[in-house]
Protein backbone atom coordinates (compact mmCIF):
# COMPACT_ATOMS: atom_id res chain seq x y z
CA UNK A 1 0.00 0.00 0.00
CA UNK A 2 1.22 3.11 -0.82
CA UNK A 3 -0.13 6.91 0.36
CA UNK A 4 0.18 9.93 -1.78
CA UNK A 5 3.65 11.49 -1.27
CA UNK A 6 5.71 8.25 -0.95
CA UNK A 7 9.25 7.37 -3.12
CA UNK A 8 8.60 4.73 -6.01
CA UNK A 9 11.67 3.54 -7.85
CA UNK A 10 10.00 2.83 -11.16
CA UNK A 11 8.75 5.15 -13.42
CA UNK A 12 5.19 4.56 -14.03
CA UNK A 13 3.11 5.98 -16.68
CA UNK A 14 0.22 7.84 -14.02
CA UNK A 15 -0.38 8.70 -10.33
CA UNK A 16 2.82 10.11 -9.96
CA UNK A 17 4.89 13.04 -10.29
CA UNK A 18 8.63 14.34 -10.20
CA UNK A 19 9.48 16.16 -6.82
CA UNK A 20 12.88 17.46 -7.45
CA UNK A 21 14.33 14.47 -9.51
CA UNK A 22 13.02 12.04 -7.18
CA UNK A 23 9.59 10.02 -8.39
CA UNK A 24 6.46 10.06 -5.80
CA UNK A 25 2.81 9.23 -6.01
CA UNK A 26 0.30 11.36 -6.06
CA UNK A 27 -2.76 9.00 -5.21
CA UNK A 28 -3.60 6.02 -3.13
CA UNK A 29 -2.18 2.94 -4.84
CA UNK A 30 -0.11 -0.36 -4.32
CA UNK A 31 2.87 -1.32 -6.44
CA UNK A 32 2.21 -4.16 -8.52
CA UNK A 33 3.82 -7.60 -9.65
CA UNK A 34 6.31 -5.86 -12.07
CA UNK A 35 6.80 -3.13 -9.27
CA UNK A 36 4.85 -0.25 -11.52
CA UNK A 37 2.81 1.98 -9.44
CA UNK A 38 -1.20 1.17 -9.98
CA UNK A 39 -3.86 3.22 -8.27
CA UNK A 40 -6.01 2.19 -6.29
CA UNK A 41 -9.21 4.06 -7.80
CA UNK A 42 -9.67 5.32 -10.98
CA UNK A 43 -7.72 8.45 -12.56
CA UNK A 44 -9.36 11.42 -12.46
CA UNK A 45 -11.19 12.05 -16.09
CA UNK A 46 -10.66 15.24 -17.31
CA UNK A 47 -9.88 15.88 -21.13
CA UNK A 48 -6.43 17.32 -22.16
CA UNK A 49 -5.11 18.16 -25.48
CA UNK A 50 -4.78 15.41 -28.09
CA UNK A 51 -7.88 13.56 -26.11
CA UNK A 52 -10.33 11.42 -28.30
CA UNK A 53 -13.64 12.47 -26.90
CA UNK A 54 -17.05 11.63 -27.61
CA UNK A 55 -20.05 14.65 -27.47
CA UNK A 56 -23.43 15.30 -27.91
CA UNK A 57 -24.01 18.64 -29.67
CA UNK A 58 -26.77 20.92 -27.95
CA UNK A 59 -26.82 24.05 -30.28
CA UNK A 60 -25.15 25.14 -33.42
CA UNK A 61 -24.55 28.68 -34.51
CA UNK A 62 -23.11 30.48 -37.78
CA UNK A 63 -19.58 29.68 -36.47
CA UNK A 64 -19.48 26.91 -34.44
CA UNK A 65 -21.15 23.83 -32.81
CA UNK A 66 -21.55 23.56 -28.91
CA UNK A 67 -21.49 20.46 -27.56
CA UNK A 68 -21.42 18.62 -24.35
CA UNK A 69 -18.38 16.02 -23.45
CA UNK A 70 -19.57 12.38 -22.63
CA UNK A 71 -16.47 10.70 -22.18
CA UNK A 72 -13.02 10.71 -22.85
CA UNK A 73 -10.58 8.30 -24.83
CA UNK A 74 -14.01 5.74 -24.07
CA UNK A 75 -14.25 6.79 -20.51
CA UNK A 76 -17.47 7.88 -19.60
CA UNK A 77 -17.23 11.25 -17.27
CA UNK A 78 -19.40 11.74 -14.32
CA UNK A 79 -20.06 15.08 -15.06
CA UNK A 80 -20.40 16.52 -18.51
CA UNK A 81 -17.81 18.86 -19.89
CA UNK A 82 -18.64 22.20 -22.21
CA UNK A 83 -16.87 22.11 -25.62
CA UNK A 84 -16.90 24.21 -28.91
CA UNK A 85 -16.73 22.75 -32.70
CA UNK A 86 -15.71 25.80 -34.67
CA UNK A 87 -16.11 26.01 -38.52
CA UNK A 88 -12.69 26.13 -39.51
CA UNK A 89 -11.83 22.78 -36.97
CA UNK A 90 -14.32 20.90 -39.07
CA UNK A 91 -12.17 20.23 -41.55
CA UNK A 92 -9.19 21.09 -43.53
CA UNK A 93 -10.03 21.75 -46.87
CA UNK A 94 -12.48 24.53 -48.98
CA UNK A 95 -13.26 25.68 -45.16
CA UNK A 96 -14.22 28.55 -46.42
CA UNK A 97 -17.66 26.28 -48.44
CA UNK A 98 -18.66 24.94 -45.01
CA UNK A 99 -22.21 25.54 -43.95
CA UNK A 100 -22.64 24.60 -40.22
CA UNK A 101 -26.07 23.22 -41.06
CA UNK A 102 -25.13 20.58 -43.51
CA UNK A 103 -22.16 19.33 -40.71
CA UNK A 104 -23.51 19.21 -37.52
CA UNK A 105 -27.16 19.34 -35.81
CA UNK A 106 -28.30 19.70 -32.20
CA UNK A 107 -28.94 15.77 -31.02
CA UNK A 108 -25.82 14.16 -32.85
CA UNK A 109 -22.99 12.49 -31.08
CA UNK A 110 -19.97 13.17 -32.68
CA UNK A 111 -16.43 11.91 -32.04
CA UNK A 112 -14.16 14.68 -31.68
CA UNK A 113 -10.25 15.69 -30.96
CA UNK A 114 -9.69 18.00 -28.56
CA UNK A 115 -7.15 20.75 -29.68
CA UNK A 116 -7.17 23.67 -27.05
CA UNK A 117 -7.82 23.23 -23.08
CA UNK A 118 -9.68 27.12 -25.07
CA UNK A 119 -9.71 30.47 -22.98
CA UNK A 120 -12.79 30.55 -21.04
CA UNK A 121 -15.00 27.63 -20.20
CA UNK A 122 -14.99 25.73 -23.81
CA UNK A 123 -12.86 23.10 -24.45
CA UNK A 124 -12.02 23.58 -28.62
CA UNK A 125 -12.45 20.51 -30.46
CA UNK A 126 -11.55 19.61 -33.94
CA UNK A 127 -13.32 16.62 -36.80
CA UNK A 128 -10.51 17.42 -39.26
CA UNK A 129 -9.79 13.81 -39.77
CA UNK A 130 -11.40 11.18 -41.42
CA UNK A 131 -12.11 9.25 -38.30
CA UNK A 132 -14.00 12.50 -36.83
CA UNK A 133 -17.60 13.81 -37.08
CA UNK A 134 -21.09 12.32 -36.81
CA UNK A 135 -21.15 8.95 -35.39
CA UNK A 136 -24.63 8.48 -34.41
CA UNK A 137 -27.37 10.77 -36.13
CA UNK A 138 -31.19 10.65 -35.91
CA UNK A 139 -33.92 12.18 -38.07
CA UNK A 140 -37.23 11.87 -36.25
CA UNK A 141 -36.30 8.93 -33.76
CA UNK A 142 -34.70 6.80 -37.15
CA UNK A 143 -31.21 5.99 -36.73
CA UNK A 144 -29.67 7.50 -39.79
CA UNK A 145 -26.72 5.45 -41.05
CA UNK A 146 -23.30 7.02 -42.53
CA UNK A 147 -23.96 6.78 -46.69
CA UNK A 148 -20.78 8.87 -47.81
CA UNK A 149 -18.40 11.35 -46.38
CA UNK A 150 -20.68 14.20 -46.17
CA UNK A 151 -24.21 12.27 -46.12
CA UNK A 152 -25.88 10.22 -43.88
CA UNK A 153 -29.09 8.27 -45.21
CA UNK A 154 -32.27 7.25 -44.11
CA UNK A 155 -32.86 3.82 -44.75
CA UNK A 156 -36.67 3.59 -45.03
CA UNK A 157 -36.98 6.76 -47.38
CA UNK A 158 -33.74 6.63 -48.89
CA UNK A 159 -33.55 10.54 -47.90
CA UNK A 160 -30.24 11.78 -47.26
CA UNK A 161 -28.54 14.32 -44.72
CA UNK A 162 -25.77 16.26 -45.05
CA UNK A 163 -23.47 15.73 -42.00
CA UNK A 164 -19.78 15.90 -41.58
CA UNK A 165 -19.94 11.77 -41.28
CA UNK A 166 -16.89 10.19 -39.48
CA UNK A 167 -15.14 6.88 -41.33
CA UNK A 168 -17.16 4.00 -39.93
CA UNK A 169 -15.80 1.32 -37.91
CA UNK A 170 -15.98 -1.99 -39.53
CA UNK A 171 -16.11 -4.33 -36.86
CA UNK A 172 -14.91 -7.92 -37.99
CA UNK B 1 -18.16 18.95 37.96
CA UNK B 2 -14.67 20.36 39.15
CA UNK B 3 -12.73 22.58 37.13
CA UNK B 4 -9.92 20.42 37.60
CA UNK B 5 -8.36 18.84 34.77
CA UNK B 6 -5.73 16.90 36.20
CA UNK B 7 -6.21 14.33 38.93
CA UNK B 8 -3.34 12.47 39.65
CA UNK B 9 -2.05 12.70 36.39
CA UNK B 10 -5.11 11.68 34.72
CA UNK B 11 -7.85 13.49 32.93
CA UNK B 12 -11.51 13.62 33.46
CA UNK B 13 -12.13 10.82 30.68
CA UNK B 14 -9.31 8.95 32.63
CA UNK B 15 -6.53 9.59 29.66
CA UNK B 16 -3.11 9.99 30.08
CA UNK B 17 -1.93 13.33 29.20
CA UNK B 18 -0.58 12.13 25.77
CA UNK B 19 -3.11 10.19 25.27
CA UNK B 20 -5.73 10.57 22.30
CA UNK B 21 -9.05 9.60 22.16
CA UNK B 22 -10.66 6.40 20.90
CA UNK B 23 -11.13 7.67 17.06
CA UNK B 24 -13.49 5.81 14.45
CA UNK B 25 -13.33 6.41 10.32
CA UNK B 26 -15.48 5.76 7.62
CA UNK B 27 -14.91 6.64 4.15
CA UNK B 28 -17.71 6.54 1.47
CA UNK B 29 -20.26 7.55 3.53
CA UNK B 30 -22.44 9.72 0.50
CA UNK B 31 -22.96 7.90 -2.09
CA UNK B 32 -23.38 11.22 -4.64
CA UNK B 33 -20.31 12.69 -3.86
CA UNK B 34 -17.00 11.80 -5.53
CA UNK B 35 -15.13 11.19 -2.37
CA UNK B 36 -16.41 11.67 1.36
CA UNK B 37 -14.82 10.93 4.62
CA UNK B 38 -16.28 10.35 8.58
CA UNK B 39 -14.12 10.69 10.99
CA UNK B 40 -15.16 10.87 14.51
CA UNK B 41 -12.30 11.66 17.72
CA UNK B 42 -14.15 10.95 21.04
CA UNK B 43 -17.15 12.80 20.69
CA UNK B 44 -16.17 15.15 18.31
CA UNK B 45 -17.65 13.94 14.70
CA UNK B 46 -16.64 15.38 11.43
CA UNK B 47 -17.87 14.62 8.08
CA UNK B 48 -16.45 15.57 5.08
CA UNK B 49 -17.13 15.43 1.55
CA UNK B 50 -15.26 16.52 -2.19
CA UNK B 51 -17.52 17.39 -5.34
CA UNK B 52 -14.93 17.28 -7.98
CA UNK B 53 -12.65 17.83 -9.50
CA UNK B 54 -15.43 19.35 -12.08
CA UNK B 55 -15.33 21.95 -15.00
CA UNK B 56 -14.12 25.62 -13.33
CA UNK B 57 -16.72 28.64 -14.18
CA UNK B 58 -14.00 30.92 -14.31
CA UNK B 59 -11.77 32.21 -17.19
CA UNK B 60 -8.43 30.37 -15.47
CA UNK B 61 -5.91 27.38 -16.32
CA UNK B 62 -5.25 26.88 -12.59
CA UNK B 63 -8.24 25.53 -10.56
CA UNK B 64 -9.73 26.75 -7.55
CA UNK B 65 -10.68 25.03 -4.24
CA UNK B 66 -13.66 26.44 -2.32
CA UNK B 67 -14.53 25.03 1.16
CA UNK B 68 -17.44 24.89 2.92
CA UNK B 69 -17.68 24.54 6.62
CA UNK B 70 -20.74 24.25 8.46
CA UNK B 71 -21.80 23.09 11.63
CA UNK B 72 -24.94 21.33 12.91
CA UNK B 73 -26.69 23.12 15.06
CA UNK B 74 -27.41 20.03 17.66
CA UNK B 75 -23.26 19.91 17.59
CA UNK B 76 -22.06 21.69 20.66
CA UNK B 77 -23.12 20.81 24.12
CA UNK B 78 -25.78 23.15 26.09
CA UNK B 79 -27.66 25.29 24.14
CA UNK B 80 -28.24 24.95 20.00
CA UNK B 81 -26.34 26.80 17.47
CA UNK B 82 -27.46 29.95 16.42
CA UNK B 83 -24.73 30.47 13.24
CA UNK B 84 -24.24 27.71 11.61
CA UNK B 85 -21.92 28.79 9.14
CA UNK B 86 -20.00 31.77 8.00
CA UNK B 87 -19.14 33.29 11.54
CA UNK B 88 -15.41 34.73 12.36
CA UNK B 89 -14.20 31.28 13.54
CA UNK B 90 -15.04 28.69 10.89
CA UNK B 91 -14.35 31.87 7.86
CA UNK B 92 -11.25 31.81 9.55
CA UNK B 93 -10.20 28.22 9.47
CA UNK B 94 -11.93 27.65 5.79
CA UNK B 95 -9.30 29.79 4.33
CA UNK B 96 -6.58 28.40 6.04
CA UNK B 97 -8.10 24.89 4.88
CA UNK B 98 -8.10 26.49 1.30
CA UNK B 99 -4.14 27.40 1.65
CA UNK B 100 -3.22 24.01 3.04
CA UNK B 101 -5.35 22.28 0.31
CA UNK B 102 -3.66 24.54 -2.39
CA UNK B 103 0.04 23.54 -1.61
CA UNK B 104 -0.85 19.85 -1.20
CA UNK B 105 -3.19 19.92 -4.52
CA UNK B 106 -1.40 19.14 -7.77
CA UNK B 107 -3.33 21.22 -10.07
CA UNK B 108 -1.38 20.63 -12.90
CA UNK B 109 -2.60 17.20 -12.81
CA UNK B 110 -6.39 18.31 -13.46
CA UNK B 111 -5.81 21.66 -15.01
CA UNK B 112 -9.05 23.87 -15.11
CA UNK B 113 -10.91 21.46 -12.48
CA UNK B 114 -12.05 23.28 -9.62
CA UNK B 115 -12.65 21.14 -5.91
CA UNK B 116 -15.22 22.23 -3.74
CA UNK B 117 -14.92 20.65 0.21
CA UNK B 118 -17.45 20.50 2.18
CA UNK B 119 -17.57 19.89 5.56
CA UNK B 120 -19.83 19.50 8.26
CA UNK B 121 -19.42 19.25 11.92
CA UNK B 122 -21.80 16.69 13.35
CA UNK B 123 -20.35 16.49 17.00
CA UNK B 124 -18.59 19.30 18.79
CA UNK B 125 -16.51 18.17 21.97
CA UNK B 126 -13.31 20.00 20.71
CA UNK B 127 -10.28 19.34 17.91
CA UNK B 128 -12.86 19.93 15.58
CA UNK B 129 -10.84 22.04 13.03
CA UNK B 130 -8.16 19.09 13.52
CA UNK B 131 -10.81 15.88 12.92
CA UNK B 132 -11.78 18.34 10.02
CA UNK B 133 -8.03 18.31 8.54
CA UNK B 134 -8.01 14.51 9.05
CA UNK B 135 -11.55 13.68 7.58
CA UNK B 136 -10.63 16.02 4.56
CA UNK B 137 -7.50 13.88 3.72
CA UNK B 138 -9.08 10.93 3.43
CA UNK B 139 -12.35 12.30 1.39
CA UNK B 140 -9.40 13.26 -0.76
CA UNK B 141 -7.56 10.31 -0.84
CA UNK B 142 -11.15 8.52 -1.33
CA UNK B 143 -11.76 10.77 -4.52
CA UNK B 144 -8.74 9.99 -6.05
CA UNK B 145 -7.55 13.68 -6.65
CA UNK B 146 -4.03 13.84 -6.80
CA UNK B 147 -1.67 15.08 -4.16
CA UNK B 148 1.93 15.67 -3.50
CA UNK B 149 1.17 14.50 -0.06
CA UNK B 150 -1.79 14.25 2.62
CA UNK B 151 -2.67 16.55 5.77
CA UNK B 152 -2.54 14.83 9.54
CA UNK B 153 -3.81 17.11 12.15
CA UNK B 154 -3.63 16.99 16.04
CA UNK B 155 -4.21 19.66 18.46
CA UNK B 156 -2.59 19.90 22.40
CA UNK B 157 -3.40 21.84 25.54
CA UNK B 158 -0.99 23.51 27.88
CA UNK B 159 -2.49 22.83 32.07
CA UNK B 160 -0.69 23.69 35.02
CA UNK B 161 2.68 23.33 33.28
CA UNK B 162 1.50 19.70 31.93
CA UNK B 163 0.74 19.85 28.17
CA UNK B 164 -1.92 17.87 26.94
CA UNK B 165 -2.95 15.85 23.84
CA UNK B 166 -6.32 15.97 21.71
CA UNK B 167 -8.40 18.41 24.31
CA UNK B 168 -12.22 18.17 24.64
CA UNK B 169 -14.20 20.62 25.03
CA UNK B 170 -14.52 20.75 28.97
CA UNK B 171 -10.43 21.07 28.69
CA UNK B 172 -10.62 23.80 26.05
CA UNK B 173 -12.97 25.98 28.35
CA UNK B 174 -10.98 25.90 31.48
CA UNK B 175 -8.61 28.95 31.60
CA UNK B 176 -5.36 27.13 31.43
CA UNK B 177 -2.49 29.23 29.02
CA UNK B 178 -3.39 27.56 25.74
CA UNK B 179 -6.30 26.17 25.22
CA UNK B 180 -5.92 24.45 21.24
CA UNK B 181 -2.55 24.70 20.06
CA UNK B 182 -3.44 22.69 16.47
CA UNK B 183 -0.76 21.94 14.13
CA UNK B 184 -1.13 19.77 10.96
CA UNK B 185 1.66 17.98 9.35
CA UNK B 186 2.38 16.25 6.21
CA UNK B 187 2.02 12.58 6.42
CA UNK B 188 5.32 11.36 4.10
CA UNK B 189 7.68 14.09 4.67
CA UNK B 190 6.77 14.92 7.73
CA UNK B 191 6.82 18.53 6.97
CA UNK B 192 4.41 21.34 9.36
CA UNK B 193 1.43 22.94 6.93
CA UNK B 194 0.37 24.71 9.33
CA UNK B 195 0.41 26.02 13.44
CA UNK B 196 -2.50 27.91 14.96
CA UNK B 197 -3.04 28.83 18.73
CA UNK B 198 -5.87 30.27 20.79
CA UNK B 199 -5.09 32.04 23.82
CA UNK B 200 -7.00 33.27 27.37
CA UNK B 201 -5.67 36.30 28.58
CA UNK B 202 -2.52 38.46 28.11
CA UNK B 203 -0.11 35.53 29.04
CA UNK B 204 2.04 34.72 26.43
CA UNK B 205 3.57 31.42 24.97
CA UNK B 206 7.06 30.73 25.91
CA UNK B 207 9.53 29.39 23.23
CA UNK B 208 10.34 26.32 25.36
CA UNK B 209 6.46 25.82 26.20
CA UNK B 210 6.15 26.07 22.18
CA UNK B 211 8.43 23.49 21.49
CA UNK B 212 7.02 20.97 24.31
CA UNK B 213 3.78 21.30 22.72
CA UNK B 214 4.99 21.06 19.04
CA UNK B 215 6.56 17.65 19.74
CA UNK B 216 4.05 16.76 21.61
CA UNK B 217 1.75 17.51 18.87
CA UNK B 218 3.51 16.24 16.45
CA UNK B 219 3.72 12.90 18.09
CA UNK B 220 -0.03 12.65 18.16
CA UNK B 221 -0.33 13.74 14.43
CA UNK B 222 2.25 10.43 14.07
CA UNK B 223 -0.44 8.47 16.09
CA UNK B 224 -3.49 9.50 13.91
CA UNK B 225 -0.96 8.46 10.66
CA UNK B 226 -0.43 5.17 11.86
CA UNK B 227 -4.71 4.89 12.64
CA UNK B 228 -5.33 6.25 9.05
CA UNK B 229 -3.00 3.88 7.72
CA UNK B 230 -4.23 1.25 9.08
CA UNK B 231 -7.22 1.76 8.19
CA UNK B 232 -6.85 2.17 4.71
CA UNK B 233 -4.90 -1.00 4.71
CA UNK B 234 -8.03 -2.64 6.08
CA UNK B 235 -10.30 -0.85 3.64
CA UNK B 236 -8.64 -0.76 0.47
CA UNK B 237 -7.33 -3.99 0.62
CA UNK B 238 -6.40 -6.21 -2.95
Amino acid sequence: MLFPGETIDTISRSGTFCDNGIWRTTVLGYSDDSGQFAMHNKEQIVPKIGSEVFCRVFKITYSMAQAHILSVNNRTLQSSFLGIIRLQDIRKHEVEKLVMEECFQPGDIVKAKVISLGDSKYFYLSTAETEYGVILAWSKDKRLLPYNWEEMIDSDTQQTYKRKVAKPLILE
Amino acid sequence: MSDEILFYGLRQDGRRPSDLRHSSINVGVIHSADGSACFSQGNTKVMAFIQGPKQNRFEKEKGKISCFLTSARFSTTGERKKVIRGDKKSSEFEEFLKGMMESVILFENIPHSDIDIYISVLQDDGSVESAAINAVTLALIDAGVPMKDFLISCSCGYYNSTAILDVTYTEGLSYSVISEFRIAVMGASGLVAYVNYEQFGSSKLSLEVTKELMALAIEGCRQVHFLIREFCMKTYSY
